[in-house]
């Protein structure tokens, strides 16, 4: 509040000085006149006597201090007005200024929530979650219930502990007004009763849970809703709580409502119901039914979550917590182990993380990406900032004049530089303003890249609130004020070097050296944006690769559709027989050529090592050189995915539960396991039962388009009821487009089932587009950015080119006269252009190849130095550079030579 | 050439004539600038205006107080008194002030020692 008095009493002094210094003129002028001086002469020999009333202001305000506020609102709303005089300088400036902080912005919200941002919950800095670590592998953060029961007792270290298990359901039916059947998937966090507690996450409204929820098994069918799903589904009804939803035939009470921007801990995965974990057979009814005195909560592995004990390293918790894992890994294994499997025991490890940041796996996918985009972005602003210091300096010789007058009147160097900053900055933080408008649309465009559908836990893609929060705002103002100093700095310093005689003349001289530094900056302009080009072209040809990667089977004609038979209370036997109703029912459809159940499908992204195995005679020569992966089909599998089975047979009706246990192995798996011999008849053992190979089958590419000589085996569904699992996907093979089918396929699994849940249909693209997510994201945004950057570098030549013909139209105009053709002057100009042109590739080229380099593990059937993508990009920029030059070129050759030289 | 012939003394020494002129009576801006303009016989010639700064700084430093008043022609004007405090500043620099006159002598004119 005192600086309001101090301006008023500022502005009160500024007033009575004006009044003063006005007396005392008229006094002077009324002495003068009473001597005899004519008024006209007393007036103007006053006001000489006088001095500079500005200057002497000026002085008397600085007497009192204070006049930096005044001072600055002046340059400002000078400069408001220099910037009104030239709009198209303004405009073209304030775009720049807008795409290239607008785009620093968005990816930096991008960055800080997925990365950045702190959980919205109490103290974040003091949670911690666990991840098991079997031979040097991370099991993704889950471990079992008893295990969390165990780091639960660990008082001294952990103040408390919780354990959630995050989950896709669908099947959901909200009771009362607006309510209805959720038609997609929706994200089911089921926790213990002290979750909410121990993150100390309040409830807008109702309650959260107690450790009441922990009490009884199945009896206590409540649940939290988080505040989007409030929002989205329950039309903020102030009186949700009390109000019931029914998922998988059990009915729930809302009992309160999680706050806005809380969706969990899981960062890409926001949860939309919190359920107690005591209810994990009602909402997971594929579960099989537990024996009594078992408890069901030992079937799943969950997320623990733990605080912190104020005051303890967490070393030392670390330490305590892995020594329970080890010795609890070491009871279950029980007494009778075989080397590989005391081995494998020395080698757990539990890893303790912090979870101030929340849990995501999407997280790793997105990083590097994201900061590989932050890097491009970095350039695309800097050549920005190179094209608005380049049309400053054309513009600060065409203010020459002006400056020189300022300086000339008694403005100090350091006020002109101060007022060209202001300047800058002012286009700086209007074009940032601008930039946020921007950044908000583009970083929810971003978002929508990195989530390209339908969503499973582990895949890449990602749902992701990004708002703008104190640290967006925080760096989007650096960055203006940033990129205002460094556009500004040079024209600003060159305007207070003038030296005044030769300005005050009729026109300032053309100064050699602005055009060198407008010529250096093109240059380095042109360097950037071929680093950026290359970087996008190796990025775009990277997912494209990846995209049309021979997968081994034939995509073209496969649908690949996920139900949850799970959710229909069916499990081992009735699963199977289910599974063979549907093999029945959707091959009977006309266009349908084949199909078959497959427990994970294809092209999840999963990367775990896969199952150990047994073999007779085998010697591992490391941990995962025993190891396979495995998936659960029917018998038209290979059929249906075009896969050819090379040696042995299929599986047939005749491999039921009760006869021997067979497997088909790709070629991968039999040429490592048994080399140089008949694979067929051969046994191994996975799970503790041996299972004899039957037949041999094609490779193809099982989890991601990277993947090289992956083991597999396949078993099939009739005999392995226990892992069939919750969520399984149907393949079909079509004989026309695969969607086509997708409505009739729908309505014969109605007929199957009406509550079975179909969670999605897929083609084999839109699974991999789901899986290459950032591939995806990194590929349209960088060559978004290689583009833009490009524009803004040939806007710059063009500027410079423009400038310079302009002040040689009298050397122009000479040369024609002395007989120079017009295509003479046209290949001048394009010459010089094209010169700078190619100092600018000179010198990007080695940075890029430096660049790529350190990209070069993100890349996929292309080399970091791909000649191709380098020579592509060269010669984009020369073409786009070309056309940028010609138009001053032209210009340049149509000038009149007899009004060139009367110019002069 | 005239500006390099007529520049200021020193620091300060505006402030001592001002301070001194005050001493004899209250006087407003412009009475101040023509009575030190006279006395000095034009020799110390400042623009009229910078006078103006130099009171600026006075008054801050409460060495002259201001109030609003009516000059001989009836027009509003600000008239300035001299302060206790305005006396004992001036009495500081004419000592400072002749001590390093006393100085400069000293050194102009050795054989008078």
């Amino acid at each position: 509040m005192r600086w309001i008095l101090d301006m008023a009493r500022h502005f009160r002094r500024n007033r009575e000085l004006a009044e003063e210094v006005e007396s005392h003129i008229q006094e002077r002028v009324a002495d003068l006149v009473e001597s005899g001086v004519p008024e006209r002469e007393a007036r103007s020999r006053a006001k000489r006597e006088f001095g500079n009333p500005t200057l002497v202001a000026e002085a008397s305000r600085d007497a009192w201090g204070w006049t930096w506020l005044e001072r600055f609102g002046q340059d400002i709303r000078y400069g408001l007005r220099m910037l009104r005089r030239s709009p198209g300088f303004t405009a073209v400036a304030l775009l720049s200024l807008a795409l290239g902080i607008g785009a620093n912005t968005a990816i930096f919200s991008v960055i800080d929530a997925l990365i950045l941002r702190t959980l919205p919950v109490r103290s974040p800095e003091q949670l911690v979650w666990f991840d098991p670590v079997f031979s040097g592998r991370s099991n993704n953060g889950i471990m079992p219930y008893a295990a969390f029961l165990r780091i639960r007792e660990l008082q001294p270290f952990f103040s408390d502990a919780a354990v959630i298990l995050n989950l896709y359901r669908s099947n959901v039916t909200i009771h009362g007004p607006g309510g209805g059947t959720d038609t997609g998937q929706i994200r089911v966090a089921l926790a213990t009763g002290n979750y909410f507690d121990l993150l100390g996450v309040k409830p807008v409204i109702g309650r959260t849970f107690t450790p009441e929820e922990d009490r009884a098994l199945g009896a206590h069918p409540v649940a939290v809703i988080s505040h989007s799903y409030w929002q989205r589904r329950f039309a903020l009804d102030p009186n949700a709580v009390g109000r019931t939803l029914t998922l998988n035939g059990t009915t729930y009470t809302v009992i309160g409502v999680a706050p806005p921007g809380y969706g969990g801990e899981w960062i890409g995965r926001p949860a939309d119901l919190w359920i107690p974990v005591t209810m994990l057979a009602q909402v997971m009814t594929e579960l099989p039914k537990e024996p009594p005195g078992s408890n069901i909560l030992n079937r799943m592995n969950y997320l623990v979550l733990a605080r912190l004990q104020p005051g303890i390293q967490p070393g030392q918790a670390q330490a305590a917590a892995q020594a329970v894992f080890q010795k609890f890994q070491q009871e279950i294994a029980g007494p009778n182990l075989t080397p590989v499997d005391v081995r494998l025991l020395g080698e757990v490890r539990l890893r303790m993380e912090s979870a101030a940041r929340g849990f995501s796996p999407q997280r790793q996918s997105f990083a590097q990406p994201l900061a590989v985009l932050m890097m491009m972005v970095g350039a695309v602003i800097l050549i920005a900032c190179a094209n608005i210091a380049n049309l400053l300096l054309a513009r600060s010789t065409a203010r020459h004049r002006e400056m020189a007058v300022r300086l000339a009147i008694g403005a100090g160097a350091a006020r002109i530089v101060r007022q060209l900053l202001t300047e800058s900055l002012l286009l700086s933080a209007i074009g940032g303003a601008m930039g946020l408008l921007f950044a908000s649309w583009g970083a929810n465009t971003l978002v929508k890249y990195a989530s390209t559908g339908p969503m499973r836990s582990m895949t890449p893609s990602m749902t992701l609130d990004v708002h703008p929060d104190a640290r967006v705002l925080l760096f989007t103002s650096a960055l203006c004020l940033i990129t205002g100093i460094l556009f500004g700095l040079a024209p600003a310093f060159r305007a207070s070097k003038i030296s005044l005689s030769p300005a005050l003349g009729e026109r300032g001289v053309a100064s050699g050296a602005r055009a060198g530094l407008g010529k250096l900056l093109v240059v380095s302009q042109v360097a950037l944006s071929l680093l950026l080009l290359i970087g996008a072209g190796l990025f775009v040809r990277t997912f494209r690769n990846l995209k049309s990667q021979n997968l081994g089977f034939d995509r073209a004609h496969v649908l690949v559709v996920w139900i949850a038979p799970g959710q229909t209370g069916r499990w081992g036997a009735a699963t199977a027989s289910l599974y063979q109703t549907i093999e029945e029912r959707i091959g009977s459809l006309p266009g349908v050529l084949a199909v078959s159940p497959s427990v994970y499908g294809m092209l999840q992204g999963n990367t775990n090592p896969g199952t150990p195995l047994n073999i007779p005679g085998f010697i591992p020569a490391s941990n995962d050189d025993a190891r396979a992966q495995w998936s659960i089909v029917g018998s038209r599998f290979f059929d249906t995915l075009g896969l050819r089975l090379i040696q042995g047979r299929n599986f047939t009706e005749r491999d039921t539960a009760t006869s021997p246990q067979v497997a088909i192995l790709n070629e991968s798996m039999a040429e490592h396991f048994f080399p140089h011999e008949n694979p067929l008849g051969k046994h191994f053992e996975s799970w503790g039962i041996t299972k004899e190979v039957i037949g041999v089958v094609q490779d193809a590419k099982y989890e991601s388009p990277r993947e090289r000589g992956q083991r597999m085996f396949y078993l099939p569904y009739r005999q392995q009821f226990g892992r069939l699992s919750q969520t399984i996907s149907i393949a079909v093979r079509t004989t026309g487009n695969p969607l086509l089918i997708g409505p009739q396929i729908r309505q014969a699994l109605r007929g199957v089932d009406p509550n079975l849940p179909v969670l999605r249909f897929e083609t084999v693209d839109e699974q991999l587009d789901n899986l290459l997510a950032p591939e995806r994201m990194l590929a349209a945004l960088s060559g978004f950015f290689g583009v833009l950057a490009v524009l803004l570098a040939c806007l710059g030549l063009y500027g410079v080119m423009a400038y310079t013909t302009a002040r040689r139209t009298n050397e122009i105009g000479i040369r024609l006269a002395l007989g120079a053709t017009r295509a003479d002057v046209l290949a001048m100009v394009l010459k010089e252009s094209l010169l700078l042109v190619a100092v600018g590739i000179a010198a990007g080229i080695p940075v890029t190849l430096a660049a790529t380099r350190l990209v070069s593990t993100k890349l996929f059937g292309v080399s970091a130095t791909d000649p191709m993508t380098i020579a592509g990009a060269t010669l984009l920029m020369i073409t786009v550079a070309a056309l940028a030059a010609f138009l001053p070129a032209r210009r340049a050759a149509r000038v009149d030579p007899m009004l060139a030289l009367r110019y002069e | 050439m005239d500006s390099q012939e007529h520049r200021d003394l020193f620091p300060g020494a505006l402030e001592m004539m001002v301070l001194q002129t005050l001493r004899r009576g209250p006087r407003h801006g412009y009475a101040l600038a023509q009575i030190i303009k006279q006395t000095s016989d034009h020799l110390l010639h400042v623009e009229e205006g910078s006078l103006y700064p130099a009171l600026q700084r006075m008054l801050r430093a409460r060495w002259v107080a201001a109030e609003w008043g009516l000059s001989a022609r009836n027009r509003r004007i600000r008239i300035y008194k001299i302060t206790a405090a305005g006396r004992k500043q001036l009495e500081r620099e004419v000592s400072s002030f002749e001590r390093m006159l006393e100085g400069i002598a000293r050194v102009m004119r050795p054989s008078e020692r």
